[in-house]
């Protein structure tokens, strides 16, 4: 048994307690609160002054995927070959290497869960996967995988395929390959359903059946996941135009999705909000070096908060270091977010739209203990990260820690 | 003639100070202290409860040469098609309608050095520019303000060609012997032809201005500070990355460094990186200024950049200090800018709060005495 006495616990999910409690056993929270009678043999850590969040969860990042020619699939954009736009078969759990140096970077800031998987190279481009950034290993460590399909919308499937002759060229040939492949995976799916009704009975003439289930086609079958609301899809989209047209497909076809990086969220919220589509923002701590990023501002996720719209705030690192997510927060706040919804925005919040809240995101009894503590008021600029649990496992403590080229 | 009244100062040169009044007349500081009596006829404008700080200097950026919004067509920073290309100015480039820099002074920075990029050698002549304006030459403080050259092996890709480290220096090394010898030969007949690419390189071989220094690796930093010592002209280290791992050289060579920002992510030259270089670096008397490296991280940020080295342990008046006067003297403009001192240009920032306290809101810019933006609100602008 493990107690935090004395910080004031940000739980998320319920009221702010000053000078409180949190136990932990066998990696899990099991008790929070202002008056909770501590065990005597509970080792303690004083907490006097500091503040207690959730660990931070990133919803979306290409971390131990790609990071621009150090980790992961070293060197490599993480969009996998180029000959053709639509691939949802590709797995981006077997892509993943667990020891990136940016795992280490998201531990020192405080993330403790996060998305990794594909780019937005195709219009289809793989499966994401959600996993914590400590513990044992790659498979001790994941929460869930797959966890989604990513999409891409807007210039980067055009930049990419268009110039070497490969659909798609335009954004009207995007959203065509995306109808078609949509449209295959409801056929592929009515051919099963077709051939599973069809049992024969025995004795039955062979001549009498229909031809039999369609043969496995692992890129329909993770479609054909998205259409049955199994997985969801996460479509990158930043320009409005761009979302109004995965908003028309998604009313045509009918999935769960989110969008991803919704940098012009704010000029069409009502159409988001109308249909319920959660929102990851971000990072407009980066550059506006593309064209569709021209209207970018921080003040995106506190206008869609007011709009009644589940946002959440990415890094995308490696656009932006994964470390600097909390950071971002500060910044949604100064521009008009709540205090309480930009804290949200990187815990509990993220945690919903990726799936998994029933584990963590919020200090609740029954969560995996994942806390971060830190020496001021969450959003101040400068508050510290002075340490760091991951279920229930110390991983991070500032004066103890050491960068790489700190190691011998 | 205009006095901010009861304003509480980060003078940055002085300290802070509650109770202050700084009266601006056309485009400088005229005066200010505590008990000054407000001239006749001069306008005033009670700030009490504000904190006023001066304009903030970007030490290191791309502004108005790698545009904000329109793609590639607007990337004016690399001229690769040559190794060397010394008689390239910024100035020339320098965009005044860029998004960026209405994103600059809207955020309170109000100076920017802007830098030809690193793809070749030699980029190019920097530029020292103020954040608002209508055409570039106005706009400038310095519009030479040194040489920019970059080292680093993984940004190399001149002639159409990804380059390595030592391709680099031997360009740089054969450019500065063909300088030295034009130099001789203009000296000796009075015939010789003026030659724009080797006339680039007088100024920083007679030492008047500074060759900026792209460096990110500690052998990087030392191959700037070795050929700097052996070709004798004065270097600013631009990026550092593994700066705080080459304090003791940096302090002893007296060579300031401008720092990246932490928040790009560690390419393979990055990884290194440290969170904790500002106070090694200050720890071991090395002077530093701190940077966004726009468009790497948006100028806007650069608020950030200075709380997040706050947050790790440099003091709050340093880290300020390091967005302000200090890039000022390393870029030799702190006659002009960088602190709120009678003479100097009148660019302030009037604040709801500390610039690194959570709420704070620019609330009003002034460039040379003039008032670029107001938010009105009161509250966090849209679309900013």
């Amino acid at each position: 048994m493990k107690a935090i006495i004395g910080a004031t616990v940000h739980s998320v999910s319920g009221p702010v307690i000053p000078g409180g409690v949190v136990l932990i056993d066998q990696g899990r929270i099991v008790a929070i609160g202002a008056d909770i009678p501590v065990p005597a043999d509970a080792e303690v850590t004083r907490a006097d002054g500091m503040h207690l969040i959730p660990g931070i969860v990133e919803p979306h990042c290409h971390v131990g995927v790609f990071d621009w020619g150090m980790d992961g699939e070293s060197g490599k954009s993480g969009n996998g070959g180029l000959s053709e736009a639509v691939t949802p078969a590709l797995d981006y759990l077997y892509a993943l290497n667990p020891r990136a140096v940016a795992f280490r970077d998201a531990i020192a800031g405080g993330v403790t869960t996060l998305l990794t998987g594909p780019g937005s190279g195709k219009v289809v481009s793989g499966q994401s996967i959600v996993l914590k950034t400590a513990g044992r290993n790659r498979r001790s460590r994941i929460l869930k995988a797959p966890a989604g399909v990513k999409m891409a919308f807007g210039e980067n499937p055009k930049g990419n395929f268009g110039r070497r002759g490969i659909m798609p060229e335009t954004r009207m040939g995007t959203a065509a390959l995306l109808r078609n492949a949509l449209e295959q995976a409801k056929n592929y799916m009515n051919r099963q359903e077709l051939a599973s009704k069809a049992h024969p009975a025995a004795g039955d003439d062979a001549a009498a059946k229909p031809s039999g289930p369609p043969a496995v086609d692992f890129a329909l079958e993770a479609l054909a996941k998205v259409l049955r609301g199994e997985l969801i899809a996460r479509v990158h989209a930043h320009r409005a135009d761009d979302i109004m047209t995965i908003l028309r497909i998604r009313d045509e076809y009918g999935f769960r999705m989110t969008l991803e990086h919704a940098t012009e969220a704010y000029k069409v919220k009502d159409e988001i909000a109308r249909r319920g589509i959660p929102c990851v923002t971000g990072p407009s701590f980066g550059s506006r070096d593309k064209v569709e990023l021209r209207d970018e501002t921080f003040a995106n996720p506190g206008i869609l908060e007011r709009a009644g719209i589940k946002t959440a705030i990415t890094t995308d690192a490696p656009i932006v270091g994964i470390e600097y997510l909390r950071t971002e927060a500060s910044i949604a706040h100064r521009e008009g977010m709540s205090a309480a919804g930009a804290l949200r925005a990187i815990t509990l919040t993220p945690a919903e739209i990726i799936g998994v809240a029933g584990r963590v995101g919020s200090i609740e009894a029954g969560k995996d203990a994942d806390l971060v503590l830190l020496s001021d008021e969450p959003l101040s600029f400068l508050s510290r990260v002075e340490r760091v649990w991951v279920d229930g496992a110390p991983v991070y403590e500032r004066s103890t820690w050491r960068e790489d080229w700190q190691k011998d | 003639m205009l006095v901010l009244r009861n304003v509480t100062a980060e003078t940055v040169s002085h300290g802070t100070i509650e109770g202050y009044s700084i009266v601006i007349d056309g485009d400088r500081i005229v005066a200010v202290g505590r008990e000054l009596a407000v001239p006749a006829g001069a306008a005033v404008l009670d700030l009490t409860g504000k904190v006023v700080t001066p304009g903030f200097i970007d030490a290191a950026t791309r502004i108005g040469i790698h545009e904000d919004g329109n793609g590639a067509i607007g990337h004016d920073e690399d001229e690769a098609t040559q190794s060397a290309t010394p008689h390239l100015r910024a100035i020339d480039a320098v965009l005044p309608a860029d998004v960026a820099m209405r994103d600059a002074r809207n955020s309170g920075v109000t100076t920017c050095l802007v830098q030809p990029g690193n793809a070749n050698v030699v980029g190019g002549e920097c530029a020292i520019v103020k954040t608002c304006g209508s055409a570039a030459e106005d706009m400038a403080v310095n519009p030479a303000a040194g040489l920019k050259l970059s080292l680093v092996a993984l940004s190399g890709r001149w002639g159409g060609e990804q380059r390595e480290r030592s391709e680099a220096v031997a360009v740089l090394q054969a450019e500065l012997q063909a300088a030295r010898e034009y130099q001789r030969k203009r000296m000796e007949d009075a015939d010789e032809p003026l030659d724009l690419k080797r006339e680039a390189y007088q100024p920083i071989l007679r030492g008047e201005r500074p060759a900026f220094v792209h460096a990110d690796e500690n052998h990087d930093i030392d191959n700037a500070l070795l050929l700097s010592s052996q070709w004798g002209y004065r270097s600013v280290i631009i990026g550092g990355a593994e700066a705080h791992l080459m304090a003791d050289e940096l302090a002893e060579a007296g060579v300031p460094v401008i720092l990246s920002p932490t928040m790009v992510p560690r390419g393979a030259d990055r990884r290194n990186a440290s969170l904790f270089t500002p106070q090694i670096l200050a720890a071991h008397g090395v002077r530093f200024a701190l940077s966004t490296d726009h468009p790497t991280l948006p100028v806007r940020y650069l608020f950030v950049v200075a709380a997040t080295a706050a947050r790790e342990g440099l003091p709050v008046s340093a880290a300020l200090r390091a967005i302000t006067l200090a890039p000022a003297e390393i870029l030799g403009i702190a006659g002009r800018v960088g602190s709120i001192d009678a003479g100097k240009d009148a660019d302030l920032v009037v604040w709801s709060g500390h610039p690194f306290a959570v709420g704070s809101q620019v609330e009003q810019v002034f460039v040379n005495g003039q008032s670029v933006y107001e938010n009105s609100a009161g509250g966090a602008g849209e679309g900013r």
